[in-house]
């Protein structure tokens, strides 16, 4: 109720400022078309940069200094750290990576996130850019008509480049008109109370604006313009620091607690990050006026040496923490560690990913892994036996003649609590991921889902033949049971065999696996071969033992195809190759 | 030079994936590779039932490689 007002009060005040001040009209379109060309460039690169850039951040972060260049490179790269820190949310969701991974390349993407600050003060303002802006504008609204989801990326990212030039020009010239009329430098405010002030205004502006890029670009373009001085323009770009993290922290609100630990390591070394600025605010900015010095930056560019604030202090923030990383992550391990509940819920499916294709597949891949080893649990249980029994045997048909019949194993309470809302989950999550995928990553999602209705046919399928193995176990007629240890036998080896397939790195190793499997569990299907009718006319079992036998084969063959079927659709990772096995 | 030209060309500079043909035409040559290394294997094999395995699983990959 309360936000609602603030922000009609916001509405409100905006349009006064907006009614009152040709100059101030001119300073907040140009941040308007700044933050729309942010918005345009971060989803062009998004588009472009999807595959590489996650293949490139889950194989470069093996170590702490390899996590932190990548967080950088990445981050420069897309200039946006919103983006690398939800990749790498995703990713340590998957387990793909670690956290101190994951802290490292955090600490990396707040130095890369610093280079917008760059480009504004050097290409934004040393060069008059407002002529290329207009050719890029046209160019990217051109190439948006194109068909090809790449092009329209292309035109996205130029248009983007394009919005921001004209937005820096409109800032710019906003501010130099101001001098003639309004000289902000009046409020320069020094000391303690400054800095308070300053921070304060950073923090809020960059809050309002969701971008510490278009918070910054905005100072930048007020210092170069003289309309602020530089301290307090040092103490902007901290408010502008501290401010970023809240976006980070709302959105780890809904997140897991990967994603809420990953929230406040960002929060906590931007924090560091304010602190070492307030407290050696002036040694730091004499510090900065010599590097500018050295580096040939003029005395009166103060534009740039807020840039070189920005970067020269994030880069100290982290030599400072680097020490202590370990510790910290072993620290944030110890947080937000979620509660058991009866009903399962989904570990991978994080809703911070789903509009990233490739993180919201290997999301969803992992999950349905998940629904799978809690359905074999269930499968395993239901034959009376206990998988570390069996899996990995050495000697397979007697671990499965080691039968426990006190496990009582309800499969519909199972279903409802470990398999039905999971499978709902990921059914949900992935239906509205395949909304922003292409066609080729919509088949992917398409076979995902195939795979978890297949698991949940085979476990009803379980249901189905679970009271006859109890029944025939206990029998005296020893062919009966022979007949249905039998069945054991191969879905036990099935299991097993997938088991063993998962440590492969060999897709065709994988799917010569299981079709040999395939064909070996073909025996099932009685009723195309002799066994069972030598049995019958042997009178060797009568015709009701006969008659479930039949069709428990049929459901003991069904659990094995579809378990190869999902084994194949999950862990064969060449796409030609899965669709090979999955056309049989 | 119309418009849809020029997407085309920088369609195919940037963008051309291998059509499904070059796929196909990859598959068989690694499916191949993989057949004659199995063979090898078998030559290789350590005892009767190591070669069984092998000698099973050259035959489905002959019968993916009949697949594609």
């Amino acid at each position: 109720m309360l936000k609602k007002y603030y922000f009609h009060f916001f509405l409100l005040l905006l349009a006064l400022i907006l009614f009152y001040s040709h100059n101030f009209k001119i300073i907040i379109a140009g941040v308007a078309i700044f933050l729309i060309g942010m918005l345009s460039m971060k989803e062009g690169f998004k588009h472009l940069s999807g595959t590489v850039l996650e293949a490139y951040l889950q194989k470069s972060t093996d170590t702490l200094p390899k996590a932190i260049l990548s967080g950088f490179l990445a981050t420069t790269a897309v200039q946006g750290s919103t983006l690398i820190s939800i990749i790498v949310i995703s990713f340590l969701n998957a387990k793909l990576i670690t956290l101190l991974s994951a802290v490292g390349v955090i600490f990396g993407s707040n130095i890369g996130s610093t280079t917008t600050a760059w480009i504004v003060s050097t290409i934004g303002l040393e060069i008059d850019i407002a002529p290329y802006a207009m050719p890029m504008i046209i160019f990217g609204v051109v190439f948006g008509f194109s068909e090809n989801k790449n092009i329209q990326a292309i035109g996205k990212t130029i248009l983007g480049f394009g919005l921001i030039f004209l937005g820096i020009d409109y800032m710019k010239d906003g501010f130099e008109s101001m001098q003639n009329s309004f000289d902000l430098t009046k409020f320069k405010m020094d000391g303690l109370a400054g800095i308070f002030v300053y921070v304060m205004i950073g923090m809020i502006v960059t809050v309002i604006m969701r971008s510490s890029g278009a918070a910054m670009a905005l100072f930048i373009t007020a210092v170069a313009a003289n309309q602020i001085s530089f301290l307090n323009g040092i103490e902007l770009a901290i408010g502008a620091n501290i401010g970023t993290t809240t976006t980070a922290i709302i959105a780890s609100l809904g997140a897991n607690a990967n994603g809420k630990r990953v929230a406040l390591a960002h929060f906590s070394f931007n924090m560091l990050y304010a602190i070492i600025a307030i407290i050696f605010i002036y040694p730091f900015s004499d510090f900065v006026n010599f590097l500018a010095s050295k580096i040939g930056i003029d005395e009166s560019n103060y534009a740039m040496k807020l840039a070189l604030f920005d970067t020269t202090l994030n880069i100290v923030a982290v030599i400072f923490v680097y020490p202590f990383t370990n510790l910290f992550v072993k620290y944030l391990q110890t947080l937000f560690v979620d509660e058991k509940d009866e009903i399962e819920k989904p570990l991978y499916l994080d809703n911070i990913v789903i509009n990233i294709p490739n993180a919201a597949i290997e999301a969803i891949r992992k999950e349905v892994a998940h629904l799978y080893d809690n359905a074999i649990e269930v499968i395993a249980h239901s034959m009376f036996l206990h998988r570390h029994k069996f899996i990995k045997s050495a000697d397979l048909q007697s671990a499965v003649k080691d039968t426990d019949t006190t496990l009582n194993t309800d499969i519909n309470e199972f279903y409802t609590n470990k398999i039905k809302s999971l499978y709902g989950d990921i059914i949900h999550y992935a239906t509205l991921s395949q909304e922003h995928m292409s066609e080729n990553d919509q088949n992917r999602v398409y076979d995902l889902k195939l795979a978890s209705r297949e698991i949940v046919e085979a476990l009803k399928n379980m249901r189905d033949l679970q009271k006859n193995i109890f029944y025939y176990l206990k029998s005296k007629n020893s062919y009966i049971q022979e007949e249905y240890n039998n069945l054991r036998v191969y879905i036990a080896k099935t299991i097993d065999t997938i088991e063993k397939i998962k440590e492969h790195d060999d897709d065709f190793d994988v799917i010569s696996t299981i079709e040999l499997l395939k064909e070996s569990t073909k025996a099932l299907d009685n009723i195309k071969n002799s066994r069972i009718d030598t049995l019958i006319r042997e009178n060797k079992i009568d015709s009701k033992m006969a008659t479930s036998l039949i069709n428990d084969s049929a459901f003991a063959y069904d659990v094995t195809q579809k378990l190869l079927q999902v084994a194949t659709i999950l862990w064969i990772k060449d796409i030609n190759i899965r669709t090979l096995g999955v056309q049989t | 030079m119309k418009i849809s030209k020029v997407f085309k060309g920088i369609e195919k500079l940037f963008f051309s994936e291998a059509t499904d043909e070059k796929k196909q035409e990859k598959l068989r040559e690694k499916l191949l590779e993989k057949i004659e290394q199995t063979k090898e294997e078998i030559k290789n094999a350590g005892n009767d039932e190591e070669a069984q395995d092998l000698k099973a699983k050259l035959y489905i990959l002959k019968k993916l490689l009949e697949r594609v």
